[in-house]
């Protein structure tokens, strides 16, 4: 049985993969092999690991929150961080600090969403919730206002707002994935422990498992990660929100299975966007990858909301 | 010489509520009951005794070393802890969330067999083997606190904290688990709202008033007084029960 299953991760993940590679604009021949060598292969390798940081980084967010509405974006986490790698960009600040502006914006939006819907021991889901869209809202608007008044281009608050991979070069690549898969090794080898974050904190604080450490490592690692993310992509919305939500509904909530599973299908969730806003119109031009993941995350968010409202929140 | 808990003048506030003992010995073996009225400091006392509130002032030795010294696993090992909401943010089995209590004893990144084992065990005892596969969430909230308490006594602890163990459980589980717990060979503090039922099952009995012990006194000491002064309720003695009146 767990044989037959990783054997199907495996073809499904080499399928999703040639898809990304096959559909497009440029068609897969002998003359286009340059393009699809230099320009494709590589944008698939960046939408991949993103959305394995995307995936990973929700299953933390959902896991020290207590909250399976919690990612990225729903915590205005994302969008913070797009306004700290803005403002680093627009100092004219060196590529590899961007990620470093927006984690620390986004650790700042993080650390006020959890101030505000702190309550004696625990945390309001909803008011967390609210919390978070309002200062998504704020912060994009911020967003807009500088891209606007500095660029004058309307193409870049696109691109910030709803995603995109069009940047990427080798030390692009090379940052996400060590950070990514850095985080992942260690989120991995440790899930188990993690586990112990599900109960509430009283509980938690006297299983013998050191809450502290690793509620705050588990924050700096998904703020990190999307930051990270949202510094080369964007905000992509919803990923991080719908990806273990599935993971749990197929294999347990058993942490270490959520953090693999999470990242693997968040790769791919991410890739197979991508591709679909790469090929949807037939005159060959793009969309952006957020229009995608945020029509099916969001139409997935208010099924949540409708259907298992009473199951998710046990309170 | 056996004292499990030695507190010298203990005090802490939470809010404008205020906690103070100034001298209270816990020996081995001791079966406590809890009793007051809400907003007593129960929960308080039982989240200080439990190392979840250390903003305190004061001493509390656990095992003659300091309670705030103790590690997570070490602590572990020696107390676990029942807390009044105990719960679970995400869909785990019974038997998932019962193996949780083997956590202290984890080596490596596994649970050892003797963990399974030990789950297994305790998920017989206490009837819940039919539940093994189920999810929390479809529990009722009794049955969830059932899981929650065979949970806290996986830990297999010397000690062992538990705060209002029966609350939205059933008279036969209360029973069960009161009975259960009465015959562990481990030191027991419990908050209990129910005195009739805390008089079959425990031996000393703590009465606070206002985040202060007013009482501490054995099973045959309790008397009306002594519940009008805690209550401010007049009860009646009909045998060895005692009977609000209204």
């Amino acid at each position: 049985m767990k044989k037959y299953s990783i054997l199907g991760i495996v073809v499904f993940n080499i399928f999703v993969i040639a898809a990304g590679i096959y559909f497009g604009a440029v068609k897969f021949n002998s003359d286009n092999y340059n393009i699809i060598l230099h320009l494709r292969v590589p944008r698939i390798i960046m939408a991949f690991i993103i959305g394995g940081a995307l995936g990973l980084s929700g299953a933390l967010f959902q896991l020290v929150l207590k909250n399976p509405l919690a990612d990225g974006f729903t915590t205005g986490v994302a969008s913070s961080s797009a306004l700290g790698a803005v403002v680093a960009i627009s100092l004219g600040l060196p590529v590899f600090t961007i990620p470093v502006a927006a984690f620390l914006s986004g650790m700042l939006g993080l650390i006020i969403v959890y101030k505000i819907s702190k309550r004696g021991t625990g945390l309001n889901s909803v008011t967390l919730i609210l919390a978070g869209i309002v200062l998504n809202i704020i912060t994009s608007s911020i967003i807009s206002f500088l891209k606007y008044y500095f660029d004058e281009s309307v193409g870049t608050i696109v691109f910030w707002l709803m995603g995109g991979f069009y940047q990427f070069d080798t030390l692009k690549i090379l940052i996400v994935f060590f950070s990514t898969i850095s985080f992942f090794i260690f989120f991995y080898i440790n899930g188990l422990k993690l586990n112990v974050l599900s109960f509430d904190d009283i509980t938690a604080s006297n299983m013998g498992i050191n809450q502290r450490f690793f509620k705050q490592i588990s924050f700096i690692g998904a703020a990190f990660l999307t930051a990270i993310s949202v510094s080369f992509s964007g905000i992509i919305a919803f990923v991080g929100l719908i990806v273990p939500h599935i993971v749990r509904g197929f294999f347990g909530s058993n942490m270490k299975r959520v953090i693999l599973y999470s990242t693997i299908f968040g790769a791919d969730l991410t890739l197979i966007s991508d591709t679909v806003s790469r090929s949807i119109i037939p005159s060959g031009a793009e969309l952006p990858v957020g229009i995608i993941t945020s029509i099916v995350g969001g139409g997935f968010f208010i099924y949540i909301l409708l259907k298992k409202r009473d199951k998710i929140w046990n309170e | 010489m056996n004292s499990v808990y030695t507190i010298k003048n203990l005090k802490f506030s939470y809010g404008k509520f205020q906690l103070f003992i100034e001298n209270f010995k816990i020996f081995k073996n001791d079966k406590i009951a809890i009793l007051g009225e809400n907003g007593c400091g129960k929960s308080t006392l039982l989240n200080i005794l439990s190392a979840y509130y250390i903003e305190y002032i004061g001493d509390i030795l656990f095992f003659n070393k300091n309670l705030k010294f103790f590690n997570e696993k070490e602590r572990a090992k020696k107390l676990s802890y029942l807390s009044q909401f105990a719960t679970i943010s995400f869909n785990y089995t019974i038997y998932e969330t019962i193996l949780f209590g083997r956590f202290p004893y984890l080596k490596g990144e596994k649970f050892s067999e003797e963990d399974y084992r030990k789950t297994n065990l305790l998920l017989k005892k206490f009837n819940l083997e039919k539940y093994r596969n189920r999810e929390f969430f479809t529990l009722s909230g009794g049955e969830k606190r059932k899981v929650m308490v065979a949970r806290t006594l996986n830990q297999e602890t010397e000690v062992v904290l538990l705060d209002e163990p029966t609350s939205m459980v059933d008279i036969k589980f209360s029973l069960f688990i009161l009975d259960y717990i009465s015959k562990l060979n481990s030191t027991v503090i419990a908050s209990i709202h129910d005195i009739n039922l805390a008089l079959q099952f425990f031996q000393r009995f703590i009465f606070m008033k206002n985040g202060k012990i007013i009482f501490d006194l054995c099973r045959d000491k309790i008397n009306e007084e002594v519940l009008y002064e805690t209550y401010e309720v007049r009860f009646n003695r009909i045998g060895s029960y005692f009977i609000p009146d209204y």
